[in-house]
Formats: C-alpha cells, structure tokens, sequence
C-alpha cells in the first residue's frame, strides 16, 4: 500500500482527507511545516510515497518545505501536491517551480485529488 | 468649623463631582461598547463569501518590527510572524542600533544575505547601514540602521515597505495567527476610506507561547501583571470598542495597527520626538484628514489581538505608565488646537475633551482627592458619612467600570474561556481599588513633573523572553 | 454644618443600595454567561468527534437520508452540525458538496435564509445571501434585485450569489447592480465585479465606456483595477477612453488607467489612444512609475525607447526603481552614461535586490 503524508494546519481538512485516503493509502496527518520537515527530513530511508501540503502552516510554510526538499536528492522520488487557498498565478508558479507535482486550490474536489493521486502514484 | 476645613470639604465635594462626570462618561463608553460587541458578533457570524487568498485585490501588508536589543525574543517572533495566516505579507525587522545579538541572531537564524547596495531613496531616519534579506524565509527583509529610537526604526521601515498596507509590532508581542486577517478587515468593507485600524492588546504573561503561536491563554501568576491583565481588558478592549462605535477612536496602539502606507508616508511618519509616538501619528491622521475635508475611517477592531509582555517588576511598570503620561501630555498640548472644534468632528468633539478630562486631569484630580479628603476629616470638617460616600462610590464605581469591560469579554470573543479565569478577573477588578489605582495616580502626579521638568527619556523595559512550555 | 452629617443615612443607604445593586447585576450576569458559555463549549467539543464522523460517512453514501439523520440530533448536534456544514462547504466541490447542500435543506437553512433576507437586518441579509449561495437555493433573480433596491448594502452579496450560482445573465445583471449609485465598492464587490467579468468583461466595459465620466474617483479606479486584471478584452472592445483618463486633473486617475493598462499593449485602441512620449513625462513620480510599468509589459521598440529615454532623465528614486524594473535584464547592460544619477542608484539596488537566493540558485 503507497503511503500518504498529509501536512496541513486545518483540523478539518485533515480530517477530510484522511477520511477520504484512509481506505487505499497508509494515512498520517501533520499540522506544521517544521513538523513535516522533520518527519521527512528524520526518516528519509522510510519517506512516504507522496505528501499532500498546504501553504499557510505554521513553523515552516509549505514554499520553505518545498525549497528545503527541492536542493536534496533523497527527495527526489518523492511526489507532492500542493493543497492550498492560494490560487494566484504567481503561487502556483512558485510552487511548481520549487518542484511540486502538482497543484490544487481550495475548495477542492475529493474525487479529482484521488484520481489525481491515483495518476501520480502509478 | 474653620474656614480652612470648609475649603477642603468643598474641594473634597468638588472632586467627588469630577469623578463622576469622568466616570459618567466611561460608562457611556462601555455601554457603547456591549452595542460594539453585538454588531461585531453579528458580522462575523455572517462570514465571508469571497476567496480571500484567491482574490487579486485582497490588500498586501508589510509587518514592521522595531528591534532594539530584542535578542532574547527576536528570532521567535519574526517566526510567529512567519507563521501568519496572510495571503500576500512582507516582514521588515529594523534593527535601531542594538548593542547586543539582535542582527547575529537574525541572521544566523533566518540566512541573512546583504543586499549589495545602498537604499536609493531618502529615509528619513537615522542612517542605514544595510538592508538583508532572507535565503530561508523570501518574504523578510532586515534593516539596520544607526540608533534613533522606536518612532524612527519604524519610520524607516514604513519607507522600505512595498504593500499598500503596514502594520506596526513590537518585538516582544505575538499576534493571533489570524489576527491580521482580522485586523484588515474595514479595509475590505471600506476600502477607499479606511486608513488605519488597530487590534486588542492583551497580557501575555502567564500565557504559554509555542514556536511563535499562543498554545494557552491564562491568568499571570504576579499580582502586577494580573492587575494589568483587568485593566488591558477594561481600557484597551471595552474602552477602544466604546470609543470607536462613538466614532472618536483616539489612539491605535503601536503594538498592533495597520495603516496606509503611502498616507503614513505623506504625513511624514512617526513623531520622533514623542514618546508615546502611536498616540501622537493617531492624532495627527485625524488632524490632516479633517484639515483636508477627506473621507476617512479610522477603526477599532475588537477580535483580532496581540499578546504583549507587561512589566512585572513596580520601578518598570512606574517607568512605562510615567513614559505614557508624559506622552499624553506632550500629545495633547501639540494637538490643542482640535478641543471642541466642529471641523475636527467627534475626534474633536467628544474625544479630545473626553481624553482631557479623564487621561489627563482624571487621575491627577483623583489623586489630589487621596490627600484632601483624609486631610480634611483629619481637621474635622469631614465626617465620618462623607468620607464613606467618598470611598465607597469612587470603589463602587471603579469596580463596576472594571466588571463592564469583563462583561463585554464574557459576551463576545471570550479568550479567558474559563469560569475561574472570569471569577479571578473580577477579583481583581475589585482589588485594583486598594492600592494600584492610588499608586498609578501618585505616577502620574510624577509624570506631571517630569514632563515640567522637560524629561524626554523613553525607559526602557527589560525582556526576558517567552517561556517555551 | 456641625453636628448633622455631610450626608444624612438616608441618601447613603440609598446610593449603597444602588451601586451594589448595579454590581451584583453585572457580577451575576458576567459570571452566568461565562459558566454557560463554558458548559455550551464544553458539550459542543464533546458532540463534534461523533458528529463529524456520521457527517463524513453519510457525505459519501449513495444515498446520504439527511432528514433522517437530522430528526435524531439534539440541538447541540445540530449546532454542531451546522458548523461543520458551513466549515466543510467552504472547503470542497463537487460531488461531496451538492450532497452537503442537502443536509443544509434538511437542517432548514435554506428557508431561514430566505426568512433573515426579507426580515433581518444588514448583517442578517448578509448571513442569509451566504447561505442561499452555499446551498445553491433558488431565490428568484428578480426578487433578489428587490432587495438591492430596497438595501443599497446586499448589492455585493447578491452579485456574488448571482456569480456563485452561475445564473444566466449573471455578468450583465452582477455588474448592473454592483455599479449602481457611485459609492466605492467593497473589496468584496470588486472581487465580484472581477470575477463576474473576467471570462468576457463586455459588460463591464459597456458600463464603464458609457458612465465612467459619472462616477466618483475612487470607484473609478476601482474599476480600472478589475479592468486591469480581468483582460484581455476582445480586440474590438472600445478602450480609447481609458486613454482620455491620462488626462485627468488627479494622479490617482492617471495612475490608475496606467495599471489599468498593463498587459493591454497588443490592442490597436489602446496603442491609438496613448502617447507614450507625452505620458512618460507627467508631473507626478508616481503616475510615471504606474506608466514605467504599463510600459514594460508592452514589449514593443516604442515602449522600450520610451523606457530607455526615462532612465537617463529620471529623477525620482522610486520612479527610477520603476522604470529600471520594467527594462529587465535590458538595464544590466546599459551603460552608466545613459542613465540619470537616480536611475543609476536605482539599478544598483535593484540588481542587488532580485540577485538569485541561494536555492534559486541551485535550481
């Protein structure tokens, strides 16, 4: 089973997701970027398969986890797509350049974020 | 009976009359401030249909931190303004000449890179030494400069800000993460007029504090700082919310306001000759904008709040409240021309005479009763029934002021959630009248004197950083 | 004075009796809220867990009997699964959001909604508009223009259902309402104006072309914002007024149609209407650094002579930034002879500022 990192400072949205990724992924759920950073950063013989990051975190933001995992090769296999409010072209621009896999606004479509996953994971 | 006891009974009557008229008045703000409370709950409970990180036209701010000798706290709270839920922010942290780690600290923790060239624009502050930005963190910039004081480090930083909106902090404060989100708000309902708005302010002390955000909101364990806690409550959240829904906000705090960047500029910044400098910009927008027949909107906020440091220690809390009455004074008297002037409408109307009477004469006649009203029982032209109306209405109704302000708390945003916490404040609202308002009269009789005496120096407070739980 | 006293019993018992009456009420009162409000708190903290799972659960099902659920909640359920509701419809679409929209019928917003629209007050009306755009209802378009003509206030909030719920004519009729009167807008109404427009902004600028001369100055430039972000408008568009603005008695106007320009330099109307030489020396720093910046997104020889002609003859320093920043990687290799002192400070600062970071770098 792919594994699935979900960081993202909203309980809610948390909540959704791991509920909507909990029947085909191995789900674990971050509140904070300095929290996901250390989680990659401390198990990278052990990554998740792809992480699904917000922007607006506390401790790291999202573009900073992105710049940091973007200069490191043990991050290099890894998939991640960006799940925020922020819908400006410049965002999305900055975050795809930073290495991103994919970029989705909210509020989003579960279904299109599964198969979008679906897609990357295979 | 002499003729002497007979002046001071009356002079005691006198004072008592004073006292209620400024109280009066209170009262009429705080009641204003429960309608405040229920509009603003009615407004927030309508939300917000639009996408505001999605929206082009939702307005950039540019945070700007003073700092001088903030080493114990700096890195922290430029990380807690880091941590802001914001969709387009910038962060100038000016350096005033500190002579401790302040820069090293930045720059070590946030990878410093000097920008290789000098500003090319006037700023007009102290000299520039160098302007850093961040590898690690693209939205910050650090300026140092020469020392010139707060008002001139954040001048500086208002002229190197780029968005249309700043907002002014202090170093050893930390905003909600939605806070400005909150704060901006009239800026979206009125956004041609709105030009400036200010947030709560609130104690941080007792507080725990993680990684830059408020984990939990308590009660501080030393009395002084508890005491502070109730009057914050009273003044900065129930008073400003009173005033400004009688449309005569008179004072956006330097600790958290937004303003218009470019409005700001054109008036030409921070007074650095004032050391209550927040009080005295305050003042002068509302001059400049009447003189000019400009529709404007100056706005208190009530849900948006910064946690501040406040002293703990008597000589420090002595220095701060000695610093602000002076401040007051100088300010005022600057601004005298607006007293009950049409043209400077309610700011002029109401605000200015109300802040006369209470800020500036309030305590310095409440004092002046301590000393005549015992005198003159002591010479027995007082009895013992004038001395308990005395004391027991100026109690009465300093308890009651306090309570409106805890009331106004209970009944909106409720960041003191627990019974216990409301039991305790209301159990200093109480204790506050045998003791700490006397004394702060006695401070402001010695601010008076200061200020006579032409005394302009800032006091400074001593941090001790933020206990990380 | 001697031997009666200052204040007789009487009037001191009475003012005790007063001010500890007064103090009781609040005390009592402050201390009631507070020990309900924690209880409420405590109870809706405990509900939410349960909640929020039967929520998800039944979002996913085929066939999700909402009613049903609802009839077995108690109020404070219901309380809780209101603001789930509300907080879950901010952040999806789609498939899971219509069958939300259900559980707002079935927990009867949508006719408390269409009730606080005709009866409430202003932010009431503005509370029941969010809900009839959360939950799709159909309020007649009609009815909805009532309520405008009676509260000048909902006209944003109403253009926004209209744009939300994509009604037919949604563009004329959002942007007939929104521009009524000559108020400034919220940014709320911007926003809307924007994007009710931005797909084919034909009816904004209809409206502008024929009422711009009306407005007041600030809703003017407001407009001339949402123009500047919702290009590209069709090539037959008439833009040739906007070009008339560069003439206007106030900066801000001027300024403004520059920004509001930017992006348009493809279009014969705009290109005929605008003298580049004549505008590029206005009086005012900041009308050049918005023209500085129109300019560099034109890319054409005439703007790029225009921007190279304001570098040596600048001399405000943040329109010097300006015009240095519209040339791009043209002002690196300009030569110090060509540029004014102002401009030459400016590129220094400029090339220092946006020098790659380290991990750009990298990349």
């Amino acid at each position: 089973m792919h594994s699935v990192l979900i960081a993202d400072d909203d309980e809610e949205m948390r909540e959704l997701l791991t509920f909507k990724l909990q029947n085909g992924y191995d789900v674990t759920a971050v509140s904070d970027g300095a929290e996901c950073w250390n989680r990659l950063d401390t198990a990278a013989d052990d990554l998740p398969d792809l992480v699904v990051l917000d922007v607006m975190m506390p401790g790291l933001n999202g573009y900073r986890v992105l710049d940091r995992m973007d200069g490191d090769d043990r991050f290099d296999d890894l998939e991640v797509i960006m799940l925020t409010s922020r819908g400006k072209e410049d965002d999305i621009v900055r975050a795809l350049e930073a290495g991103a896999t994919d970029y989705m606004t909210k509020p989003f479509s579960a279904n299109e974020l599964l198969a979008r996953i679906k897609r990357v994971l295979e | 009976m002499t003729s002497v006891g007979d002046a001071l009974l009356l002079i005691g009557w006198v004072v008592l009359g004073y006292y209620l008229v400024v109280n009066g008045v209170y009262l009429i703000v705080h009641i204003a401030a429960l309608y405040g409370v229920r509009t603003d709950l009615k407004k927030r409970a309508a939300g917000t249909m639009y996408q505001r990180f999605a929206s082009p036209f939702f307005p950039g701010v540019t945070v700007v931190v003073p700092a001088y000798n903030e080493e114990a706290v700096i890195v922290e709270n430029v990380q807690s303004l880091l941590n802001l839920n914001y969709p387009e922010l910038e962060i100038v942290v000016v350096n005033d000449g500190s002579d401790d780690a302040t820069l090293s600290e930045l720059r070590s923790a946030f990878d410093l890179r000097r920008i290789d060239a000098p500003v090319p624009f006037d700023v007009p502050s102290e000299p520039i030494e160098a302007v850093y930005r961040s590898d690690d963190a693209p939205t910050l910039r650090v300026v140092d400069k020469v020392n010139g004081g707060r008002a001139d480090a954040v001048n500086a930083g208002i002229w190197l800000a780029d968005q249309p909106l700043f907002c002014t902090i202090d170093a050893d404060s930390i905003i909600d993460r939605d806070g400005l989100l909150q704060a901006v708000e009239p800026f979206l309902d009125r956004p041609e007029e709105t030009v400036a708005t200010g947030g709560t302010i609130r104690v941080a002390n007792g507080c725990s504090i993680d990684n830059g955000t408020i984990e939990s909101v308590d009660l501080p364990e030393s009395r002084l700082a508890g005491l502070q806690t109730m009057e914050y409550l009273r003044a900065f959240y129930s008073g400003r919310l009173g005033l400004d829904r009688l449309n005569a906000l008179m004072l956006i705090s330097g600790a958290f306001g937004v303003f218009r960047t470019d409005l700001v500029r054109e008036v030409g910044g921070y007074e650095t000759a004032s050391v209550t400098e927040d009080f005295e910009l305050t003042l002068r927008l509302h001059r400049y904008l009447r003189e000019r027949d400009r529709e404007y909107n100056v706005e208190f906020v009530p849900e948006p709040v910064v946690w501040t440091e406040v002293p703990e220690s008597r000589a420090a809390f002595s220095r701060q409240r000695r610093r602000w009455y002076r401040g007051l004074l100088d300010t005022m008297a600057r601004h005298r021309r607006m007293i009950g002037r049409r043209r400077y409408g309610s700011p002029g109307v109401f605000g200015y005479p109300a802040f006369l009477l209470a800020e500036v004469f309030g305590p310095l006649v409440e004092g002046f009763g301590y000393v005549i009203v015992p005198l003159a029982f002591a010479v027995g032209a007082a009895d013992a029934s004038f001395m308990l109306l005395y004391f027991g209405l100026t109690v009465g109704v300093g308890v009651l002021l306090s309570w409106f302000g805890i009331l106004s708390e209970v009944w909106s945003f409720r960041r003191y959630d627990r019974p216990m916490q409301v039991l305790r404040l209301l159990g200093h609202g109480v204790l506050e009248n045998f003791g700490f308002r006397q004394w702060k009269t006695l401070i402001a009789w010695r601010g008076l004197y200061e200020y006579l005496r032409g005394e302009t120096s800032w006091g400074e407070m001593r941090r001790s950083g933020f206990d990380a739980d | 004075m001697n031997g009666t006293s200052a204040v007789s019993v009487e009037t001191l018992s009475l003012i005790g009796a007063v001010v500890t009456s007064l103090l009781a009420v609040v005390g009592l009162i402050t201390i009631g809220r507070s020990v309900l409000t924690a209880r409420r708190d405590r109870r809706t903290a405990q509900a939410r867990g349960q909640i929020r799972r039967a929520f998800l659960e039944r979002m996913e099902a085929t066939d999700p009997a909402w009613d049903d659920w609802v009839t077995e909640l108690n109020e404070t359920e219901r309380r809780v699964a209101q603001d789930l509701l509300r907080e879950y419809l901010e952040r999806v679409r789609g498939r899971d959001r219509q069958s939300l929209q259900r559980l707002g019928y079935a927990l009867g917003l949508d006719r408390r909604a269409r009730r606080k629209l005709r009866e409430g007050d202003r932010f009431e009306r503005r509370w029941a508009l969010n809900w009839i755009a959360r939950l799709d209802v159909d309020v007649p378009t009609a009815s909805l223009e009532r309520t405008c003509e009676k509260h000048p206030d909902a006209s944003a909030p109403v253009a926004r259902v209209l744009y939300e719920q994509d009604r037919p004519e949604a563009a004329r009729i959002g942007t007939e309402l929104l521009l009524r009167g000559s108020r400034p807008l919220s940014v709320l109404g911007v926003d809307s104006l924007y994007q009710l427009n931005k797909l084919s902004p034909a009816p904004l600028f209809e409206r502008a072309t024929s009422s711009y001369d009306e407005w007041s100055e600030s809703r003017l430039i407001q407009v001339l914002r949402v123009i500047g972000e919702a290009g590209p408008a069709n090539p037959d568009t008439s833009l040739g007024w906007i070009g008339f603005l560069f003439v206007s008695s106030s900066p801000a106007v001027r300024a403004a149609a520059a920004e509001s320009l930017v992006g348009y330099g493809w279009h014969e109307d705009v290109r005929a209407a605008v003298d580049v030489e004549r505008i590029r020396t206005d009086e005012s720093p900041r009308v050049r650094g918005a023209i500085y910046r129109m300019l560099g997104t034109w890319q054409d020889e005439a703007s790029t002579a225009a921007l190279l002609a304001a570098v040596g003859t600048e001399t405000d320093p943040r329109s010097a930034i300006d015009a240095i920043s519209a040339l791009g990687e043209r002002a690196r290799d300009l030569d110090e002879t060509e540029l004014s002192a102002a401009s030459a400070a400016a590129r220094e600062w400029v090339l220092a500022s946006t020098e790659p970071t380290k991990t750009e770098a990298v990349r």
